[in-house]
């Protein structure tokens, strides 16, 4: 087997409606990519089901080197966790193709 | 009277939503809905649109837009001065009051239908014309002109958000085909409507009654305000449509959408543009009470008023 690489996944969950501002905010910022999954769930702002357009919420997941994620996750609490549901977190994770991330 | 069929979805949603029951429609599924609603609603109006456009059309229409400016510039001092409210949820709330409910507009289209009364087929027009000048006008009280809001950015927001583009798109494909091209689609956007609405109202109950919850945080104000303010704008729809010379149903379809408040459109514009203002107390008031409150009580309200200074 290759040998593993050590990257950071990035996990936010935010409200669905600021997705292609956080997707820019990406871009932006640097990541090459991600995934973006519609979720529901509870939390501080209440229980966001997601059936409908004003009650989603979206979980977009970046996998990049570690100072990028916390430039990012740095960013995000800056521009938005003070009026919007979000939360972030970032984990360590293995990769088999370091140059994609 | 009897009531509309299509309410008592809308009541079992209600009372399923209160009762907690486990009943939602998948996400895709309110999607089409309220794609098919849209579209039919546009479909509709559009085609009558091409047959009856005209200078008065045109009058009527800067009218109606003059309507959407001053709604929430009366709602604006109500709120802040009456309820206390802060400039950002003032605002807010009146963008919400200003702007219009496609749904309500839905039920009142089709409370009258049962009825046979008559309305000027092409009101569709005013449901568009009527959701984006309160937006503006609730984003100038709120931040004034000097704001640094990136405009670009909110432009999309409201002009390519999904009920202004499927209503004036389906207009304009309305107006461009006509009534005897869009005969084979008529299964779909003109048959399959009231399905479609029963079955979007009954999850409409179901969404309203998770926002009856927050309401009680909220205090008494709001609960006053969301039935009374109706009231008074759908006075202030009554006496324009009247001035406008439109038919008694014309005039109860405007007062309809000068009563309803949105809570689809406005909710997501007001997020990013105002994005201090409280989105639970809005959205508590426009969907979990103005909205049922109109389609059970307000419609046929304004219907007698209507016919009342209608003279008939």
């Amino acid at each position: 087997m290759s040998p593993l690489h050590t990257r950071c996944l990035l996990t936010i969950v935010c409200e669905a409606l600021l997705e292609p501002r956080v997707e820019a905010d990406l871009t932006r910022l640097g990541a090459q990519g991600w995934t973006a999954t519609p979720v529901r769930g509870r939390g501080d702002h209440g229980s966001r089901e997601g059936h409908w357009e004003n009650d989603g919420n979206v979980r977009l997941e970046v996998v990049c080197s570690h100072e990028l994620a916390e430039r990012i996750a740095t960013h995000l609490h800056e521009r938005y966790y003070s009026n919007y549901a979000m939360v972030c977190w970032l984990a360590e994770v293995k990769v088999l193709r370091p140059e994609k991330f | 009277m009897a009531i509309d069929p299509v309410v008592y979805f809308f009541g079992f949603g209600l009372i399923a939503g209160l009762l907690r029951a486990d009943l939602r429609l998948p996400g895709p599924v309110y999607d089409a809905l309220s794609f098919l609603l849209l579209l039919s609603i546009g479909l509709k109006g559009g085609v009558e649109l091409a047959r009856h456009g005209s200078s008065e059309l045109l009058l009527q229409s800067v009218a109606v837009v003059g309507m959407g400016v001053l709604l929430p510039l009366l709602a604006f001092p109500v709120l802040r001065g009456l309820g206390r409210l802060d400039r950002s949820d003032a605002a807010s709330i009146a963008a919400h009051y200003g702007s219009v409910s496609v749904g309500t507009f839905a039920v009142a289209v089709s409370w009258l239908a049962s009825r046979g009364i008559a309305h000027e087929p092409y009101l569709a027009l005013f449901v568009v014309l009527l959701e984006v000048p309160a937006i503006i006008v609730g984003i100038l009280l709120a931040r004034g002109w000097q704001s640094d809001l990136d405009w670009r950015d909110m432009g999309r927001e409201l002009f390519l958000g999904r009920s202004v583009l499927l209503l004036g798109g389906g207009l304009m494909i309305g107006a461009l085909a006509g009534g005897e091209a869009l005969a084979p689609l008529e299964p779909v956007f003109v048959d399959a409507f009231k399905g479609v609405l029963a079955l979007f109202l009954l999850e409409m109950g179901l969404i309203a009654a998770a926002r009856l919850g927050p309401l009680r945080q909220h205090g008494l104000f709001i609960v006053v305000f969301a039935v009374l303010w109706p009231l008074f704008s759908a006075g202030v729809g009554i006496l324009l449509g009247h001035l406008l010379g439109l038919s008694p149903g014309g005039v109860t379809i405007l007062a309809t959408l000068a009563a309803s408040a949105s809570y689809i459109a406005v909710p997501a514009a007001m997020r990013i543009a105002l994005p201090n203002a409280n989105p639970s107390l809005s959205l508590a008031a426009s969907l979990g009470l103005t909205f049922p409150f109109n389609i059970l009580f307000g419609i046929p309200l304004y219907a007698e008023f209507a016919q009342r200074l209608g003279g008939s």
